[in-house]
């Protein structure tokens, strides 16, 4: 459903993306994962025809969207990352808009209001001011309103920052349901545990590549690194190959069990104060991190910003 | 370009627009105020230029209209910047909607804004105010229209240049003072200063006041109203086209 090749886009001298490949297929979640200022949102925004690429090719099933984005807009759905509401208007008056300018009207437009408020639980709210509704309910309104004309390519950019735990779990539930029926959806987060909640697929940008792309178990396999994790009372000691990060000492290591045996026959001096010890196994976060480590240029630049 | 699509942003806009009528109320309230207040001031110099008989409505009808139409700007300005600043600009962008059916179906609710109260000021003068249509009414509603045609081209143009709302709001009000006043919109041309007579035909402001004058104290037809008509068209033209020359649907704009 979308066939990215090669996509390059810098700001000014700032190159974001640098050669991103990237395929999605229909019914398929495809959670985009990446540190803060990866380019989610500029690559979104590229797909979404918001802006141009400086390179590369972009289809939207058959149809490309530098050359034909007026098309292409009507096959896809965009919940941008920021929040996109009228507030002054209801949440029903809200939906129509997107609804009505993407060609659905009267009835239909009636039951696709319903089944997205239906999913999405906005139903109550309907009548009620946009601009009243707490901030969970707005970021549930917000990301119905990329989906009344059952786009079959759906972008979300963060849908869920900034919802409380139970709007989370909407917004998820319905994305499933939705690429059950067979919206290809790409999912941009930061947020690592909705992947095992959304049942997606990975594509990991960073340096301006996609740098992983596959499922989260080989991701980890691949990828993970084990490692030992002790929290202490107070400060950590001293230890030879640990990074410590507030109470905790942390090692990255293949074989954590001989590593716990090894560190605490010389902890006499400390072992009093340790309170936790634990086994790290690969899983996707300790991938994501090891695959996300910043990449010399970034590096740079954060030193010219400070 | 859809009309459907138009007529669904179309609708929308309007809503938007009703749903805080406060700007619309005060734009259109202001002036009838005004026109109380300055009624006496406009028999008084309008007998001065030896229009015996008038009851000073022929000035300030017309004069209020285009100068709180010039006010109007606001209102097709805001229009776009309110759309930064929810956040739905983009949102707009990313819809199956064309620029051209954006730009139509956001202009043209504002832009009925500023024909319906400028209508609501002449029913008003005729009920209130003893104003007195002397000449063709259709050629009274081309100078009304024609007008409009021009403020949506500068209301473009407002919008292409200022990136930020307080930015918009104050160009817009200390222009429409200078542009109005130029134009004979407070005072009748007639008392403004030697140096505001001469350069006055630079307001459009001055163009439809002749126009409307024409028509309301002279009694003229389509034919007396066909020379401000055609410089206020051809005014918009000009403008229009610096405005599409500047306007990009990518700028950044800021509800500050
Ligand atoms: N309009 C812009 N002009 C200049 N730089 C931008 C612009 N938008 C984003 N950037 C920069 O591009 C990089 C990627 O941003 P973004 O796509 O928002 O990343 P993400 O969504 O992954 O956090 C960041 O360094 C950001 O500062
Ligand atoms: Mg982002």
């Amino acid at each position: 459903m979308l066939r990215i090749r090669n996509l390059e886009k810098s700001y000014a001298s700032h190159d974001v993306l640098r050669g991103v490949d990237l395929d999605i297929s229909p019914g398929e979640i495809v959670a985009l994962l990446g540190p803060n200022g990866a380019g989610k949102t500029t690559l979104a925004s590229i797909v979404a025809g918001l802006r141009r690429p400086d390179s590369g090719s972009i289809r939207v099933g058959d149809i490309d969207v530098v050359r034909n984005a007026g098309r292409a807009r009507t096959l896809l759905g965009l919940a941008p990352q920021h929040l996109g509401i009228y507030p002054t208007l209801t949440a029903r008056q809200n939906l129509l808009l997107f609804g009505r300018i993407a060609g659905v009207s009267g009835r239909g437009l009636r039951d696709r209001i319903d089944e997205v408020s239906t999913g999405l639980a906005l139903s109550d709210l309907l009548d009620r001011k946009a601009g009243i509704l707490s901030g969970g309910q707005q970021r549930r309104l917000h990301t119905a309103m990329a989906m009344l004309h059952r786009p079959r390519l759906l972008l979300l950019d963060e849908p869920t920052v900034g919802a409380d735990v139970e709007s989370r779990r909407q917004i998820l539930a319905f994305v499933r349901d939705l690429a059950a029926r067979g919206t290809a959806v790409c999912y941009a987060t930061h947020y690592l545990p909705e992947v095992d909640d959304l049942d997606a697929t990975v594509a990991v940008l960073n340096g301006g590549r996609i740098v992983y792309r596959g499922s989260v178990s080989s991701l980890a396999r691949a990828h993970g690194t084990s490692g030992v994790r002790l929290a202490f009372r107070g400060d950590p000691p001293d230890l030879a190959g640990f990074e410590t990060d507030g109470s905790h000492a942390f090692r990255t290591v293949d074989q954590p069990g001989v590593e716990i045996a090894r560190t605490l026959a010389d902890g006499t001096a400390w072992v009093s104060r340790l309170e936790s010890v634990e086994i790290i196994r690969p899983s996707l976060e300790t991938a994501y991190l090891a695959l996300t480590v910043p990449t010399t240029t970034e590096t740079e630049e954060q030193t010219h910003v400070a | 370009m859809s009309l459907k699509r138009i007529s669904a942003i179309f609708r929308h806009n309007t809503r938007v627009l009703v749903s805080d009528p406060g700007p619309i109320i005060v734009t259109t309230l202001m002036p009838l105020v005004l026109m109380t207040f300055l009624q006496g001031m406009g028999r008084t110099v309008l007998e001065s230029e030896g229009f015996t008989g008038a009851s000073g409505a022929e000035h300030v009808v017309p004069g209020m209209a285009v100068l709180f139409s010039l006010f109007g700007v606001i209102h097709l300005g805001m229009s776009f910047f309110q759309e930064h600043g929810w956040g739905t600009w983009d949102r707009l962008r990313a819809s199956p909607a064309s620029p051209i059916e954006i730009l139509l179906g956001k202009m043209l609710p504002p832009a009925s804004i500023i024909l319906i109260q400028t209508v609501v000021l002449f029913a008003a003068g005729a009920l209130l105010f003893d104003l007195d249509i002397r000449g063709s009414v259709v050629a009274l509603a081309a100078m009304v229209l024609t007008t409009t045609v021009f403020l949506i081209a500068l209301s473009m143009l407002a919008v292409a240049l200022f990136t930020t709302i307080s930015q918009l709001s104050a160009a817009t009000n200390v222009l429409a003072m200078i542009l109005g006043g130029l134009g004979g919109a407070l005072a009748p041309l007639s008392v403004l200063p030697d140096w505001a007579q001469t350069i006055a035909p630079i307001s459009p402001a001055y163009w439809s006041l002749m126009g409307l004058r024409a028509v309301l104290l002279e009694g003229g037809g389509m034919q007396a109203v066909l020379v401000p008509v055609g410089i206020l068209l051809g005014a918009s033209l000009v403008v229009a086209a610096l405005a599409a020359s500047r306007f990009r649907f990518t700028d950044e704009k800021a509800w500050v």
